[in-house]
């Protein structure tokens, strides 16, 4: 049913920019920006627009929680470990 | 038995031999003048380097010589020092210096060293600026590599656990000064970069030590250690000593920290900056989505508006069937009126019709004793008593005689 001129299902567009399980921070963050991005541009339908904002703020709150986490760990790694 | 003759080239040979497994003749500084200074077409350099004791012929051949031919020249007359190899040349029966590096004397023997090795690894390309790959900008993982007991150490990841704790540090303890200092460094920085699987591995690595004498940095100008950082798969950021401190690992770092903790502001980004960053994003994508909702408010007024003006009137039609309702409410009262009226004439009329009114004009109604009305003569026999009723009310009565043809009973109603 979809054609070329169709606009991208709203939910396609969200899945594009989900989130990992153990995505480390810089995935976190440039998906992130691609989203914020996305909506700058403009072109969006309603569905659209709202679709991407869910998955931005998600995102955004991993991003914060990643932030704000906990303290640094530090490994020794000793002469002649691997 | 007179002594064997032996040739010459067999003497030579043994001399050519000789200074060759000499390592001091190999690798050696000698200082001196500079005379007999030549210059052949093909680019090499002739010179004879001489003191109050001495005279020593050297070669700087072209592939060597590029700075001092083309940028620095050397004149007659100049003391300088140069480095290389005592050589025998069979084919002259001459002694020579092959000289791979020369320059003015008046610089300390270090400095000199450090001249002479800057100039063969930047010809080799290790400090290609084009090789100097960028720093993560969110590191997954950091490694440190300075001694234990530094202040180095501390520095580094004090700054670390301010800016970006989310990092974890893989740190390898190692001695930074030193003999066996440059090997270590070297191992310790394969061992991050290339032993380790490529998931488990940091992705940028700070190698470095605190501020001391130019001896004390020395290991950060020996080979093994920047063989090992030229080879090293993630990026290498050096911090050795001060801000003034150049040392060789500085040149073929991806990186160059003049400080330890400078080294941890390059590697780390700021955690409340990147927050700042991330709340702006938020704003930026909460800003555009109240637009595209406002655009779709707008949009919907807009076409309720068109709606509106394309339906039927509807006000026009209630007010029509408004209209219509009050004139059927006024003909039902006015039917209902006439109907009141017409009733009150009916019951006029009625009432004219009923006996009372005929008794009210003087009539009597004679009925039988049951009650019956007696409405004609024969209805009553002579002897039977019968009931007269007049509008005022009523007399029992006997019938005494019947006489037809007369008017009933001659008695009855005679006195009307």
């Amino acid at each position: 049913m979809t054609s070329a001129t169709d606009p991208e299902p709203a939910d396609t567009l969200q899945a594009a920019f989900a989130l990992g399980d153990d995505d480390g921070f810089e995935a976190v963050y440039s998906r992130l920006d691609a989203v914020a991005k996305r909506l700058e541009e403009g072109g969006l339908t309603l569905d659209q627009t709202l679709a991407l904002y869910e998955q931005g703020i998600a995102l955004s709150r991993r991003a914060q929680a990643l932030l704000d986490a906990a303290e640094q760990s530090i490994e020794v790694l000793r002469q002649g470990g691997e | 038995m007179p002594p064997e003759a032996r040739p010459v080239w067999q003497v030579t040979r043994y001399l050519r031999e000789l200074l060759e497994r000499d390592t001091a003749m190999s690798d050696l500084w000698i200082g001196g003048e500079v005379s007999n200074l030549t210059t052949s077409s093909a680019g090499h350099i002739y010179f004879t380097l001489k003191d109050q004791g001495g005279a020593l012929r050297c070669a700087y051949f072209r592939n060597q010589n590029v700075r001092v031919r083309l940028r620095e020249p050397m004149r007659n007359g100049d003391a300088v020092i140069v480095h290389g190899k005592i050589e025998f040349y069979p084919q002259g029966g001459t002694l020579q210096c092959i000289v791979d590096f020369a320059q003015p004397a008046g610089v300390g023997a270090l400095q000199a060293e450090f001249e002479r090795r800057r100039a063969k690894f930047e010809e080799e390309g290790l400090f290609d600026p084009a090789r100097k790959r960028e720093l993560p900008r969110f590191p997954r993982k950091i490694g440190v590599i300075t001694s234990q007991t530094g202040a180095a150490y501390h520095d580094i990841t004090t700054v670390l656990a301010r800016r970006w704790p989310l990092a974890p540090i893989l740190f390898r303890p190692t001695p930074v000064q030193g003999d066996e200092a440059p090997v270590e460094v070297a191992e310790a920085i394969r061992s991050m970069g290339l032993r380790l699987r490529p998931e488990a591995r940091p992705d940028v690595v700070i190698v470095g030590r605190g501020g001391g004498s130019a001896e004390d940095l020395w290991a950060f100008n020996e080979e093994p250690v920047l063989r090992a950082m030229f080879g090293c798969p993630v990026p290498v950021v050096s911090a050795v000593g001060h801000e003034t401190d150049v040392t060789l690992a500085d040149l073929v770092a991806d990186m160059r920290a003049p400080t330890p903790s400078a080294a941890a502001e390059l590697v780390a980004p700021d955690r409340e900056e990147v927050t700042r960053a991330v709340r702006a994003l938020e704003a930026t994508m909460y800003a555009r989505s109240r637009q595209r909702t406002g655009i779709a408010r707008d949009a919907t007024h807009r076409l309720a508006n068109r709606v509106e003006r394309l339906l039927p009137d509807t006000h026009g039609w209630r007010r029509r069937v408004t209209a219509h309702a009050d004139g059927m409410a006024h003909v039902a009262h006015r039917s209902a009126r006439e109907a009141r009226e017409m009733t009150a004439g009916l019951a006029a009329r009625v009432q004219a019709l009923s006996p009372q009114a005929t008794l009210q004009r003087g009539y009597a109604l004679v009925s039988t004793a049951a009650g019956a009305p007696a409405s004609r003569a024969a209805s009553v026999a002579a002897g039977e008593e019968i009931e007269v009723r007049w509008a005022d009310g009523s007399r029992r009565a006997t019938v005494s005689a019947t006489a037809t043809g007369a008017p009933a009973g001659g008695g009855v109603g005679s006195d009307a």
